[in-house]
């Protein structure tokens, strides 16, 4: 299936502004965190304050890590932001 | 005294006079600088129901004791006084030249009365002061104005100046320098203007005397190093505080349409992406390398500084999807010393009002054209509209009735900043009861608070994170006066501070004692609003603005989405217990007494009864 991605902040640096992604039939927010992580060289995880977006939606109020991905979604990362 | 210069200057227009004075040793050791110095000034000198527009009213210009070191983003000095807009505490942060100049002049702060006959601008040299005609300056722009002063004194003297706005005192006129930093939103610029005070003009030729100045020097070094080495480093040069937009557009809190929404379908257009691809040049305040200052050339080929603030109030707020176009209002509002977030809210809240058939003026939303035309009457207050709106939205929306009061985006008479909280109590919050009405700099908790993933909910922890950011942003930070961005941006650590302190002043102060310091401050500034309005004062001058709870979002993937009053009671219930504060958000007599403002406070129970 595919998923497009969208990363903003720091991370755009090492992934690029925009993914199209080809992922495996039972992909999960963590298996696709992982995919990127390899990517770019560095892990990305949840406690250093990055939201996860699915289609609007921040993770924790769908399955967390373990929310499955579907044909068409939109993933967000985005850092944990402090300016203005 | 080491690192503070133990002096002010005291200025009376009226009298046309100038002197430097030693303050008490225990205003430095209770309340540090900056903020602390202000409150405590106006506390204590300031009648209650002095005129913000009379010659009575005080305006403190004040620094800390790291303010103009060799130490990351030490040049900044807060502005303050009895604010036209609010009728409460009034004041701002500017990161200027002018911090640096006020601390080599061997002055901590500034504190100016009175009137001065004609147009006037105050020149400070050393420990020599004297208020000069400016006449030829009075009517000019603020960036020609300031060119003209530079020009005569010398290209590194520090100048805070109004703009026209100022001297029309308009309720939101700000101090402004050096082209784009800007400092007061309540109003210190209009504040100057009723002084007949153009520009206050430092030169000074000394750094204070620090305690260590070696290890000053030393520490300084390794934190600039430490500083370009943070992960984020990267990326914020890139952007500065514009990576905001898209951040918010993603989490449904861009502020769209008057706050009515949180998406704008243009955001991509004015995001930081977007400005990324435009910026010519950038520029930050002295001492410091972050750098936050990104210049655009505008639409109309001249240079404007961007920040999120600014282009989200000029932009998604009133429907203007084009970041050249925005960069003019901003350089517009700047050349004119407004205030952009108060600004473009006001925007906001006109072309909402003119749709609704209550102002009759011809700017629709997107409307660049109409909007420039608009600032530019507010600036000058001409004509029905422009007079009326340079009230401010909670002054307009009284006067003009029919509803309108329910669209105007305020707390305590201060326009909200740039985050839509239809789904952000914790925001709400901290807009709810930041120190001079509704502003983001004081408890930023919106990123935290998503990133939490418990966004919807009205849990206490919201109260104490909202506390624990007041504590460091709004007190330790504008005490010092340096700025927070190391901090919140890139992970600068807190405790790099006390050993700041430490080696400028040789006073030994824990952090916890420093976020105490922000504890004492916000009380007194409370007391400072309680005594202003008297038995006017409620717990309802801590509310977030009504659309967020009656006019849920109808866009993006929140829509329907809107606060809760019983969530918001209670985490407002929350904050003045955790703070110790009563059920009218007044400090009881017990915190007063924790906090050490006893003395102070003594008269406040002629006002009101204290529990």
């Amino acid at each position: 299936m595919r998923v497009k991605v969208l990363v903003f902040g720091e991370l755009s640096i090492h992934l690029g502004w925009s993914l199209d992604l080809e992922l495996e039939e039972a992909a999960t927010i963590r298996s696709l965190l992982k995919l990127l992580s390899d990517r770019a060289g560095k892990s990305i995880k949840m406690d250093d304050g990055v939201t996860v977006l699915v289609n609007g939606s921040n993770i924790s109020l769908l399955k967390g890590l373990e929310t499955e991905l579907r044909d068409g979604d939109l993933v967000v990362l985005l850092p944990p932001l402090s300016g203005g | 005294m080491k690192g503070w210069s133990g002096r002010l200057l005291r200025v009376d227009l009226s009298k046309e006079k100038c002197i430097v004075e030693e303050y008490p040793a225990d205003l430095a050791t209770r309340f540090v600088g900056g903020r602390g110095f202000a409150v405590k000034l106006l506390w204590d000198e300031l009648p209650p129901g002095t005129d913000p527009l009379g010659p009575e009213n005080l305006l403190v210009i004040a620094a800390g004791p790291l303010t103009g070191y060799a130490i990351p983003s030490s040049g900044k000095l807060v502005v303050a006084s009895k604010s036209p807009l609010t009728g409460g505490y009034g004041d701002g942060n500017v990161g200027t030249r002018a911090a640096v100049q006020l601390r080599r002049c061997g002055l901590d702060a500034v504190v100016i009365r009175g009137r001065a006959e004609k147009p006037s601008y105050l020149l400070v040299e050393g420990d020599r002061a004297e208020i000069r005609d400016a006449g030829d300056l009075w009517g000019v722009d603020a960036f020609k104005a300031e060119d003209r002063l530079l020009e005569e004194h010398g290209r590194d003297t520090g100048v805070l100046l109004i703009g026209p706005s100022g001297e029309n005192q308009v309720r939101f006129a700000t101090v402004v320098s050096q082209r784009g930093r800007a400092g007061g939103r309540p109003g210190m610029g209009a504040v100057m203007g009723s002084k007949n005070l153009k520009a206050v003009v430092f030169k000074g030729d000394k750094e204070p005397e620090a305690a260590d100045p070696k290890r000053l020097r030393e520490l300084g070094r390794e934190a600039y190093r430490v500083i370009t080495e943070k992960e984020n480093y990267g990326f914020w040069r890139r952007q500065g505080t514009m990576a905001t937009i898209e951040w918010c557009q993603e989490n449904s809190t861009l502020p769209t349409y008057n706050f009515r929404e949180g998406v704008f379908d243009e955001a991509d257009a004015i995001s930081g992406s977007t400005m990324e691809r435009m910026v010519i040049k950038q520029r930050g305040c002295p001492n410091c390398n972050m750098i936050c200052g990104n210049i655009i050339q505008d639409h109309e080929g001249l240079e404007s500084e961007l920040d999120y603030e600014n282009v989200a109030m000029l932009g998604s707020n009133i429907g203007i999807g084009d970041l050249k176009k925005v960069a003019v209002l901003n350089r517009v509002c700047d050349e004119l010393g407004l205030d952009t977030i108060s600004a473009g809210n006001t925007l906001g809240f006109a072309i909402e009002a003119a749709e609704k058939g209550l102002l009759d003026i011809d700017v629709a939303w997107g409307d660049y054209e109409g909007a420039k035309r608009l600032l530019i009457d507010i600036a000058y207050r001409r004509g029905d509209a422009g007079r009326l709106l340079s009230l401010g939205v909670r002054e307009a929306a009284e006067r003009l009735g029919g509803g309108a009061s329910d669209f105007a985006i305020h707390v305590k008479g201060l326009e909200c900043s740039a985050y839509d909280c239809h789904l952000c109590p914790g925001m709400a919050l901290s807009f709810g009861t930041s120190p001079i009405g509704a502003h983001h700099k004081d408890a930023w908790v919106i990123s935290w608070e998503i990133s939490s993933g418990r966004r919807a909910e009205y849990i206490p922890e919201k109260a104490d994170k909202v506390i624990e950011f007041q504590r460091i942003r709004g007190g330790m930070f504008e005490c010092l006066v340096t700025c927070r961005f190391p901090w919140i941006e890139l992970g600068f650590e807190l405790d790099w501070y006390p050993r700041f302190l430490e080696a400028a002043t040789g006073v030994s102060m824990s952090l916890d004692e420093l976020l105490t310091l922000g504890d004492r401050v916000y009380a007194l500034i409370r007391a400072f609003w309680v005594r202003e309005y008297g038995g006017e004062w409620s717990r309802r001058m801590d509310y977030p603005p009504r659309r967020w709870f009656e006019e849920p979002l109808t866009k993006g993937p929140l829509k329907g989405a809107h606060l809760e009053l019983e969530g918001y009671d209670k985490l407002l219930q929350a904050y003045y217990d955790k703070r110790g504060w009563d059920e009218r958000g007044i400090p009881t007599r017990e915190t007063f007494r924790r906090l050490g403002l006893e003395s102070e406070v003594r008269q406040l129970e002629r006002f009101v009864e204290l529990h």
